[in-house]
């Protein structure tokens, strides 16, 4: 047995600027004048090793260059610099259901797929069976795939790519399609992939948690660049923080990715508490004031502040707005401090997101995404010494329980 | 399992055209697969289905016939219009479908380009193979239709020839336009009319004769700079016995398969940033 089941080497892809223009004869011939190409390395310098039998999880922030490492192991795409070497097949699961015909049926892109996707036709005989089983799509395996509904084709289309073959899988995050419980399906599937069966993953992800479930290793990329490897436990930390360190780096007022009039802007956002000093970390059921700061070109009337909280990445949870709690500001001065009062931090442990906008009489005047970062410690938010430890996004509800007799 | 023996490498600096053959013949069942694909669904939804597939050929020979045996009295050497055109035609059709259809092949299926590795010569390839079909299916009615007349073959071999070399000259401009089309899509507009316009100077509907005569001494060999013109008289020697000149033949095979071996060459040193392009 080998000792590395894929080896890169000083890996790096370039791509044109302005590569859009040369679609047609005319364009290229007029860009050859212009003479003005730009070019950009998206992928520079990576090394790294996986053992055969590993999952190795490749995090880091969106255009870091992770999904052209990919490109470049599947050979999709081919490196401008460097060299790596795989031991065994590579497939690659950038997306599922590729080729798939809809005029034929269900069966018949099986076989199809398949193909496309590097098995033989004798392998994908032999797990014929179980790729059908799999997809829970048996009733209509003889019916036009575009008959079927959309979740049915997914199923379908991955329980073929979950049956490959190929010693190397490699995985984008788009496999994660569909609902909640068929994504933890794929990842069960694939977990068994790599521990049972002693295949090679590597995985694209920005589910941390999928990323530390799945995976030994893991690589940190970000401007092209390999930045940092480790355990897969280490590389999520480093994810964490590095996200969080982002959004405190940048100030609130500094940020250009706004949207809106801009007639009034918001400057600042930060807890503090009831002494006026700011607080780094909450804790649920803390008595704390949420304050935003916002600079105007008039005096404004009729400001609304609305902050979205979510989880990270997605999922709404709840808001906070002035006109929704029934304050209406008129006559504000054009600097000024809106202060919302929280007597109870509701927020259960984690992290959450604040989306931020801004409206002055209905009309959007700052728009900011991911305007605040923070994160909820457990605290005994109902005082009744019970914590509901459970590391999930979420809010408490104020309840009163009481009990009748009905005998 | 042999399989895992396999070792995959890339070099940024390695040479483009190594091994290419090879890879195409490794994929073959893909190859296949989509051959078989596109061959399936072309009739779904229809009432009549493959003969579809004779209505086409039929039509058009019947049309031929009316103007060109009819109206304008071709002179064919004594062979039944018909099957002479008909002899053409089927070659011609191939040609054409396997060099539009292989042309477009690439743009077509640019949604599996962008996602999966795999020789994208295959899909120029498996065009080539899709029209066989159709191929076949007119040399049947050909062979009925030697049997109505009662004729019999003079000869196997150019009759071969024929069929290799009109799938090489199918390929080679599907190689070269199929590749052109990634970077610029005006080949793939162009494509259609361009094939139209050479059927005027391929003598499908008439011998090649006609064209050679209509030019002056020296530069009758003008008409077989068409790489399809070689195939058609061969099959018409083979078939008929029909006269030929060799050297002009030989012409018209070697840019075929010139335009091939380019083509080829041409197709592998972009396949590499196919993705990027598309």
């Amino acid at each position: 047995m080998k000792s590395q089941s894929i080896h890169v080497e000083n890996l790096g892809k370039r791509y044109r600027k302005n590569s859009g223009s040369s679609n047609s004869l005319l364009g290229s011939i007029s860009s050859a004048f212009s003479k003005k190409e730009e070019h950009f390395w998206a992928l520079k310098d990576v090394s790294f090793d996986v053992e055969p039998g590993k999952a190795l999880g490749i995090v880091g922030p969106n255009g870091a260059g992770k999904s052209t490492l990919l490109k470049l192991l599947a050979r999709i795409t081919y490196p401008t610099s460097g060299r790596f070497e795989a031991y065994g097949r590579v497939s690659s699961l950038l997306e599922v259901g590729t080729g798939f015909h809809p005029e034929l049926s269900g069966y018949d892109n099986i076989f199809l797929n398949g193909s496309i996707l590097g098995m033989t036709k004798e392998e994908i005989k032999r797990s014929l069976d179980e790729i059908i089983e799999f997809s829970g799509v048996e009733n209509f395996i003889h019916m036009p795939v575009k008959h079927y509904s959309s979740g049915m084709k997914v199923r379908l289309a991955f329980s073929v790519a979950a049956h490959l073959t190929a010693e190397i899988l490699l995985i984008d995050e788009v496999l994660a399609v569909g609902d909640a419980s068929f994504q933890r399906k794929c990842i069960e599937r694939m977990e068994d992939v790599s521990r049972h069966q002693g295949r090679t993953i590597l995985f694209v992800s920005h589910n941390m948690r999928a990323v530390r479930d799945l995976c030994n290793d893991a690589i940190y990329i970000d401007g092209g660049k390999l930045i940092k490897s480790g355990t897969a436990e280490e590389i999520t930390d480093f994810y964490d923080r590095s996200l969080e360190s982002k959004a405190i780096e940048i100030k609130l007022s500094d940020r250009m990715d706004r949207e809106g009039t801009g007639a009034v802007k918001l400057e600042a956002l930060r807890f503090v508490d009831p002494s006026g000093s700011p607080i780094k970390q909450l804790r649920s059921g803390q008595d704390v004031y949420l304050e935003a700061d916002y600079e105007a070109e008039k005096p404004p009337s009729g400001l609304n502040l609305r902050l979205s909280i979510g989880k990270e990445n997605d999922g709404f949870i709840s808001a906070l707005s002035n006109h929704l709690a029934g304050a209406h500001f008129d006559d504000l001065p054009k600097k000024g401090t809106l202060r919302c009062h929280l007597q109870k931090v509701p927020f259960m442990t984690g992290k959450y997101v604040v989306n931020a906008r801004l409206t002055n009489q209905n009309i959007v005047t700052d728009d900011v995404k991911r305007a605040m970062v923070f994160e909820v410690i457990e605290g005994d938010y109902f005082e009744s010494g019970d914590l509901f430890s459970n590391r999930r996004a979420g809010v408490y509800i104020d309840q009163k329980w009481s009990v009748s007799d009905r005998s | 399992m042999a399989a895992s023996e396999q070792k995959v490498v890339v070099d940024a600096d390695t040479p483009v055209t190594r091994k290419s053959l090879n890879t195409l013949i490794a994929y073959r069942e893909l190859l296949i697969s989509l051959a078989v694909r596109d061959y399936r669904v072309r009739f779904v939804q229809t009432r009549l289905g493959y003969i579809w597939a004779l209505i086409q050929p039929l039509v058009l020979v019947l049309i031929l016939t009316v103007v060109f045996a009819n109206m304008l009295s071709v002179d064919t050497e004594g062979i039944p219009y018909p099957l002479f055109a008909l002899s053409g035609q089927i070659l011609w059709s191939y040609f054409s479908f396997s060099a539009i259809q292989g042309g477009q092949s690439l743009v077509q299926s640019q949604h599996m380009i962008r996602k999966i590795w795999f020789p994208r010569v295959v899909l120029p390839f498996s065009k080539s193979f899709v029209g066989i079909i159709d191929l076949g299916i007119g040399s049947l009615l050909l062979i009925g239709m030697m049997i109505f007349y009662s004729q019999a073959p003079s000869a196997i071999v150019p009759i071969f020839g024929a069929l290799i070399l009109t799938w090489v000259a199918g390929l080679g401009i599907s190689l070269w336009t199929s590749a052109l089309s990634i970077r610029f899509r005006d080949v793939q507009h162009a494509l259609p009319y361009v094939i139209q316009f050479l059927f005027f100077l391929t003598p499908v509907a008439y011998p090649t004769g006609i064209l050679s005569r209509s030019l002056p001494e020296g530069l009758s060999w003008i008409p077989y700079l068409n790489p399809i013109a070689a195939p058609i008289d061969l099959i018409r020697g083979g078939l008929f016995g029909a006269s030929s000149n060799v050297n002009f033949i030989t012409i018209s095979a070697l840019i075929s398969v010139l335009l091939f071996l380019s083509g080829w060459i041409y197709f592998h040193r972009v396949e590499r940033n196919m993705a990027d392009t598309l």
